[in-house]
């Protein structure tokens, strides 16, 4: 660390201390107010060392064949048969590596200017309420995200800015399937005790000022790169509690055992045993394999990229993860903000009874498999039923978590109804899915919702039933003929989609209106007893006679939303609702500055 | 306009939406306007159109010269397929606007919609997020508005085009004051 980065670093946080200059800038209709601040110094290198790189280089290589062609004799003079106006012809005139040379540096002081200039005019605030962005000065931009509408809050570290000592904070919002509002670059230190101060007063251990306590030090993560441990850092580490870790060796095999890898040693092995037996179209072959091994390639180095040196820590605020190969990530999921789960078992892992969880967290967004958004929807990348418990008992926070692991088990390798707790398709559903038909099917707890269905990628969605959004039914001709119906369950926006397929159709009514009368009352059962799973849904009474739908209920009463004011200790996050913005003052919330 | 009951396809007991008998203080399902059937109507002929003439103008081309050495029967069947998918859904258009409807129950919404492949949606309304309204030129043209009610799920739709805009207005009051008795936070 050099002392100018040092000096900085202390400039950067006497700015923390309070109101700086620079809170002139602040509009007048903002109150209260912490001072605006601007992104750590060395952002506009991390952010721009690819245009950098290319800049020098692009530099150095005409400089040295510049340099080359002078001594060579070949002087690159200017083509003739162009006919360039006066004034440039003294420029022309140079020798070309200077010309060249000097477009180039101008080139890159034009550039850093720019970056400058971005870094200049990015500020942003974090007060009690909201978090702000302002970028720009021509194209003025402010961002302002509500500090109790953040669903997560992830510090990403990509290569150069881990180099660096930086850090980027992300702030997750519901509603936006990309990240609202993105901190680029602060020094890691700050970014963590940013996060902490933030996460303190979002999640539910800022509630009442309660930390949960200092967990019994297991201080055992991470050393971070960014070397200069701070008082701040290493008492975040001490409330981390280490849930789980998995190991290389698991995390290696797991990828050994997927289809993109056996594609790839198959590729290899043809390559080889073709480049034996016809030499002369190795060339020509070698060439079309290349897109195949780069996609293949890519995806083996992505699932590495969230698998490598992964490890599970509870906070008082939520689950931590942390991970990452090259761009380190952590990953921070408050309690109570899982919308759904799935746990998927490929037919590789199953012998060694490994699964993958996506996870639905607001915020997140995207796809599972697509950008960066589906990565992260990866809450446990490998995991033994024995993590698949720890996860489900800690992030779900189910005080008995084995009769949901167990039930979770069965849904990814029962079949059928014999002696199951998931009410299966019935069999004339063989007409349309043969193969999977006696995969089909669902469990309901008294808090979670279970729907299972794959063959040989086989998964099963989790979804609590005070998450539920909405239930769609849909019959095409065919289900209505053999008088079935799927049933989807809506969840928010994200990688895991809940459906029920090739239900019974009277099983199916009465499944949706056992579910809304349960979604009424979710948030009383939310208490912290959990009885075993219980099959409240048994097989739906013979069609003759429909149950009840929930439309032919007398009005019901709202017991359930009237008591809402006595969530328990776990649901904290279950505080009623500052409806359509009234703002919600987190308590707890210090001035970012304040903290240490 | 009349009874908007008259507009409704029976539910027929093979439907998502099917039930015994509405018990009184129970919804009605309600229908979206007759007005709606013109404007989707347009809506048809303009789109097919316009994929008229992306598939039809080699036919124009040949007939004019310069594709003169193509076969008819490279050229004539897209156009030729363009025009009985558009007529077909020109014909079930009313069919499809009288089973569009909704209804709202003390405490869900529901919209079905669909004829070959029927779906029902129903959203409790504590978990409503927001309500749209949306009218374009044409549906103001013939004084309708569409309506959405949206969660914080992508796949709750909900939407229900060509309501009056009188019962979009009651509709969007009524959805928010009860989404805002019941919500329930994410």
């Amino acid at each position: 660390m050099s002392a100018q980065d040092r000096t900085s670093l202390d400039a950067e946080r006497a700015d923390l201390q309070g109101p700086g200059p620079e809170d002139r800038t602040a509009p007048p209709e903002v109150e209260d107010e912490g001072s605006w601040h601007r992104m750590h110094p060395l952002s506009p290198l991390a952010r721009g060392w690819i245009a950098m790189v290319v800049v020098i280089g692009a530099w150095m290589n005409t400089v040295v064949n510049g340099l080359v062609g002078d001594f060579t004799g070949d002087d690159g003079e200017p083509d003739p048969s162009s006919d360039p106006p006066a004034i440039l012809d003294f420029f022309l005139g140079l020798p070309e590596w200077v010309f060249y040379g000097s477009m180039a540096a101008i080139g890159a002081i034009i550039a850093a200017l720019g970056a400058l200039y971005v870094w200049w005019f990015t500020r942003y605030q974090v007060t009690e309420t909201h978090v702000r962005l302002r970028t720009g000065l021509v194209f003025r931009q402010e961002r302002q995200t509500r500090l109790d509408r953040v669903q997560a809050l992830d510090i990403h570290r990509p290569l150069v800015p881990r180099i660096l000592g930086l850090a980027e904070l992300r702030f997750e919002v519901a509603d936006a399937g990309e990240t609202s509002v993105t901190l680029r670059y602060l020094k890691h230190d700050h970014a963590r005790r940013l996060r902490k101060e933030l996460l303190g007063a979002i999640g539910p251990g800022g509630k009442g000022g309660a930390r949960a306590g200092a967990k019994g030090a297991v201080a055992s993560g991470t050393p971070s790169p960014g070397t200069d441990q701070e008082a701040g850092s290493t008492a975040e580490e001490n409330e981390e509690e280490l849930l789980l870790s998995l190991p290389l060796r698991r995390v290696v095999l797991a990828r050994l055992l997927t289809v993109s890898f056996i594609v790839l040693t198959v590729l290899a092995v043809a390559a080889v045993v073709l480049s034996f037996v016809f030499p002369e179209v190795i060339l020509p072959m070698l060439l079309g394999f290349i897109p195949t091994v780069l996609a293949l390639g890519g995806t083996l180095l992505k699932a590495l990229e969230i698998s490598w040196s992964f490890k599970m820590y509870r906070t008082p605020e939520g689950l931590r993860l942390r991970y990452g190969l090259i761009n380190k990530t952590s990953q921070t999921v408050p309690t109570g903000r899982i919308q759904a789960l799935a746990v998927y078992r490929p037919l590789l892992w199953r012998k060694a009874g490994w699964s993958l969880v996506h996870v639905n967290v607001a915020g997140y967004g995207g796809e599972a498999g697509g950008d960066s958004a589906g990565n992260r929807s990866v809450l446990l990348p490998v995991a033994t039923d024995g993590d698949l418990n720890v996860l489900f008992r800690e992030g779900l926070r189910i005080p008995h978590s084995d009769d949901l692991t167990g039930l979770v088990l069965e849904g990814l390798m029962g079949e059928g109804d014999d002696a199951s707790r998931f009410v299966s398709s019935p069999e004339r559903v063989k007409w349309v899915a043969p193969i999977v038909r006696r995969r089909y099917g669902y469990a309901v707890t008294d808090r979670m919702l279970l729907a299972r269905g794959g063959r040989a990628y086989r998964q099963c969605c989790v979804i609590p039933h005070n998450k539920l959004q909405s239930i769609g039914v849909s019959r095409g001709p065919v289900a209505r003929r053999l008088d079935l119906a799927d049933v989807s369950l809506h969840s928010i926006v994200g990688a895991v989609r809940p459906t029920i397929y090739r239900m019974d159709f009277a099983d199916a009514q009465a499944f949706v209106a056992r579910q809304l009368e349960r979604g009424r009352s979710a948030p009383v059962v939310e208490a912290l007893t959990e009885s075993p799973a219980s099959p409240s849904d048994g097989p739906a009474s013979p069609a003759g006679d429909l149950p009840a739908l929930p439309w032919d209920r007398p009005r019901a009463e709202h017991p359930a939303r009237t008591e809402q004011s006595l969530p328990g200790p776990a649901e904290a996050s279950h505080r009623p609702a500052p409806a359509y913005g009234a703002p919600g003052v987190p308590p707890g919330l210090r001035r970012p500055g304040a903290s240490s | 306009m009349s009874d908007p009951s008259d507009l409704l396809t029976p539910l027929r007991p093979d439907d998502p939406a099917a039930r015994p008998d509405s018990s009184p203080g129970q919804g009605q399902w309600k229908g979206i306007s007759r007005r709606y059937i013109p404007v989707r109507l347009i809506n048809e002929v303009i789109g097919g159109v316009f994929m008229l003439a992306a598939t039809g103008w080699p036919v124009v081309l040949k007939l004019l010269g310069p594709f003169s050495g193509a076969s008819w029967w490279w050229l004539l069947p897209w156009p030729a397929l363009v025009l009985v998918i558009t007529l077909v859904n020109i014909i079930l258009t009313p069919r499809r606007v009288r089973a569009h409807c909704y209804r709202e129950d003390p405490d869900e919404f529901l919209v079905r919609k669909g004829l070959l492949v029927r779906r029902l949606v129903v959203v409790p309304y504590g978990r409503m997020q927001y309500v749209d309204v949306n009218s374009g030129p044409l549906l103001r043209a013939f004084g309708l508005a569409e309506i959405t009610l949206h969660t914080a799920s992508p796949q709750t739709d909900t939407k229900v085009p060509g309501v009056t805009a009188e019962e979009a207005n009651r509709l969007r009051e009524h959805l928010t004051e009860r989404g805002e008795d019941r919500l329930i936070e994410l």
